[in-house]
């Protein structure tokens, strides 16, 4: 049976991807799509 | 997006690694489409913790262009971030992973940047901008490297 790919777990709430990536020194990859998660 | 590349495990692991990864539904996001100009989808901003932008990807691209800019927006977040030792080792492995693309042509042009400000020798600006438009002579950073002299 081969490997699950691994997903992108997206959040949802910009607010909170903010915080997350100020603890954790990263950049927000935001995007903007036309289809919901 | 959602079809080809998001799936792509390469994506998935690039983008989970090095990004916190948000998702905004412009239908429902009216003031955050307004606040970050996204005039079309797909539109993927790089952007900080204070919501300053420092890279844009906007059209389909396949998993290989994908992770290609994803790395250049990554290597312009930490040239802005004043990294720039971290940044040309970015744009280097750009470079030298996607060789004869586009975004290679514009890791070319960030490393001359990047090795610049880390040291202030503007020797190393041109030996990467020569290399650029040796390399990708018809391409627009190799244009844009091309400073015109005073007559």
């Amino acid at each position: 049976m081969p490997a699950q790919a691994e997903q992108i777990a997206w959040d949802t709430s910009l607010e909170h991807g903010r915080e997350l990536a100020a603890r954790e020194g990263k950049a927000v990859l935001i995007d903007f799509s036309a289809a919901p998660v | 997006m959602d079809t080809v590349t998001y799936p792509d495990p390469r994506v998935a692991e690039f983008a989970s690694s090095h990004f916190v990864t948000v998702r905004v539904t412009v239908k429902t996001s009216r003031a955050l489409v307004e606040e970050y100009l996204v005039s079309w989808t797909p539109n993927v901003v790089i952007a900080d913790d204070r919501g300053r932008v420092h890279y844009r990807i906007e059209g389909f691209l396949s998993p290989d262009d994908f992770i290609a800019h994803l790395s250049l927006g990554l290597g312009r977040f930490l040239l802005d971030r004043r990294q720039f030792d971290e940044a040309a080792e970015r744009f280097e492995e750009v470079a030298r992973r996607h060789h004869n693309t586009d975004a290679g042509a514009e890791a070319q042009y960030w490393i001359g940047v990047a090795r610049y400000k880390a040291s202030h020798d503007p020797a190393r600006l041109h030996s990467s901008w020569d290399g650029l438009v040796r390399d990708h002579p018809h391409s627009e950073w190799a244009r844009k490297a091309q400073i015109p002299s005073k007559t």
